[in-house]
């Protein structure tokens, strides 16, 4: 059963909703159809706010602009105990 | 309830403000003591965290800011401008070395130079400053950004201070409102960019009720000035005869005039802030303030109150029982009686002008400001922002140097 969440795809401010689960290594993002929007590398995904860890969580994935906002009411515990890069800072964010 | 209302209060609004007084006060003390700690050097990595904490902590439509800057990038900016700016400070101390004490225009002319040389790399470090904070801010991964020449900036703000010196500080009020049109119309959001509506005309009367009373203080000092002797090197200058009622009379003005002053420029300045933020609009989604002038107020003085109980702290543990105000200040309490007691007010003074004051004034005053800025802000057809697509534009690589380096910006 997938998770949902909001999804903001880097290239517009708009919001989508979406459908979150994980495959094999990556995490799949799909939309409301069932259409894979795109995949994170578990590796490559971090908090997008390195000092804040409660709902609503906010994710990135390095190299790219995207942002994941999971619901509020998710902990998102399935997903980030398998990130093993969640909590990396990675310096120039930007760019 | 009718169908607006309703509409009105299901809506929520499109800024809001999460952070709390106590986390930001525990960011702060422990920024603080790696400040001293390091001997300075953290005040970087205390910076951006501090900008972490604001806007992370400010919503727009739902979903939070992201200041993306590190403190590493703001040291490497700082040391590359100290780079710059050291050579230039020993070139200046070195020519003025070679003037002779005698040649008095010479060395005004040096002294001219030198203040013009500050003023410009102020007016710079602060458009860089800005153009720095805003490639670090994103919103739903877009980022904002600043345009525009710095030496556009430069020439804009020259030009106003002259006229500002030449009308006595009148035309100080259409230079910030014209420097702010020219921020604004560089600011974007991804590829949107922002606009400014607004004259400021508009600002007029406020701004004479500050203007009236700086008349005042510079006019009773001259009258002041006048009224006594010139002197020599060697005396000091004696009161003309039957001037002492004017004096009195002048002094009593300047003291209600700086009252006045203090008070009615920080009235206008939440009025110009106010007005400001009015005029900004993105398409057809246009912003509105309602910064409030007495809840500001209130916490000001709230800040001062607690700062003069700081100070009165040591005087009291002191005498204990025996405190009066009658006896203040602390060289007319009893002898201390050890090396340690006479240090001790003097070291408290120290760390309450360098780590507390600040403290007090930031939680107090600076967090209340930035939460009322944001909660009383409104953007009709706020939607129009999610529409702001990425752009593709550069961004600065290091800090914000210059602005560091000469202290400008408030966090």
């Amino acid at each position: 059963m997938p998770n949902t969440a909001s999804f903001n795809d880097g290239k517009t401010a708009a919001r989508h909703s979406v459908e979150i689960k994980i495959e094999a290594l990556a995490l799949v993002i799909s939309d409301d159809a069932g259409h894979v929007i795109t995949r994170w590398s578990l590796g490559d995904i971090r908090y997008a706010n390195a000092t804040r860890r409660t709902p609503p969580i906010r994710l990135r994935c390095d190299g790219n602009d995207a942002r994941l906002n999971l619901d509020s009411d998710d902990d998102g515990a399935w997903l980030t105990h398998k990130c093993p890069n969640i909590s990396k800072r990675d310096v120039g964010q930007i760019k | 309830m009718p169908m607006d209302q309703e509409q009105q209060t299901a809506t929520p609004p499109a800024l809001e403000f999460d952070g709390k007084r106590a986390s930001f006060l525990k960011v702060l003390i422990v920024n603080g003591i790696l400040t001293i700690l390091t001997l300075g050097i953290y005040q970087f990595w205390a910076k951006a965290k501090v900008r972490r904490f604001f806007w992370s902590n400010v919503r727009f439509l739902d979903d939070p800011l992201e200041y993306t800057g590190t403190g590493g990038e703001l040291f490497v900016g700082f040391l590359i401008v100290i780079a710059i700016l050291f050579p230039l400070g020993l070139i200046y101390s070195a020519i003025g070395s070679l003037v002779p004490p005698d040649a008095t225009e010479l060395r005004v002319g040096l002294e001219v130079v030198y203040y013009l040389v500050i003023f410009a790399l102020l007016q710079i470090g602060f458009y860089r400053m800005w153009r720095y904070r805003m490639s670090r801010t994103t919103w739903r991964g877009v980022r904002f950004g600043l345009d525009g020449s710095t030496w556009t900036y430069l020439k804009l703000a020259s030009g106003w201070t002259l006229l500002s010196a030449i009308t006595l500080g009148f035309a100080y009020l259409w230079m910030q409102i014209d420097l702010w049109r020219y921020q604004i119309r560089h600011t974007r959001i991804g590829s949107e960019i922002f606009k400014f509506e607004g004259n400021a005309k508009d600002l007029m009367w406020p701004w004479v009720t500050v203007y009236i009373p700086m008349i005042c203080i510079a006019g009773a000092g001259i009258g002041i000035m006048l009224s006594f002797e010139s002197y020599t090197d060697n005396e000091l200058p004696t009161m003309i005869a039957g001037k002492e009622v004017f004096v009195e009379i002048m002094g009593t003005l300047i003291g209600i005039s700086l009252l006045t002053f203090f008070i009615a420029f920080f009235m206008y300045q939440i009025r110009q802030t106010r007005y400001q933020i009015s005029g900004v609009k993105l398409g057809i989604a246009s912003f509105k303030s309602m910064l409030p002038i007495r809840r500001l107020f209130i916490f000001a003085a709230l800040s001062f109150l607690l700062m003069g109980a700081v100070i009165l702290l040591p005087f009291i543990m002191y005498l204990g029982p025996n405190f009066d105000l009658g006896v203040f200040p602390y060289f007319e309490t009893p002898e201390p009686a050890t090396f340690s007691e006479a240090i001790a007010p003097i070291a408290f003074m120290f760390v309450s002008v360098v780590f507390i004051f600040p403290l007090i004034w930031s939680v107090m005053f600076k967090f209340e400001v930035i939460k009322q800025l944001v909660i009383t802000t409104s953007i009709e057809n706020a939607d129009v922002l999610e529409q702001a697509a990425q752009s593709a534009s550069e961004t600065p690589r290091t800090g914000e140097g210059l602005a560091d380096a000469l202290d400008i910006g408030e966090f």
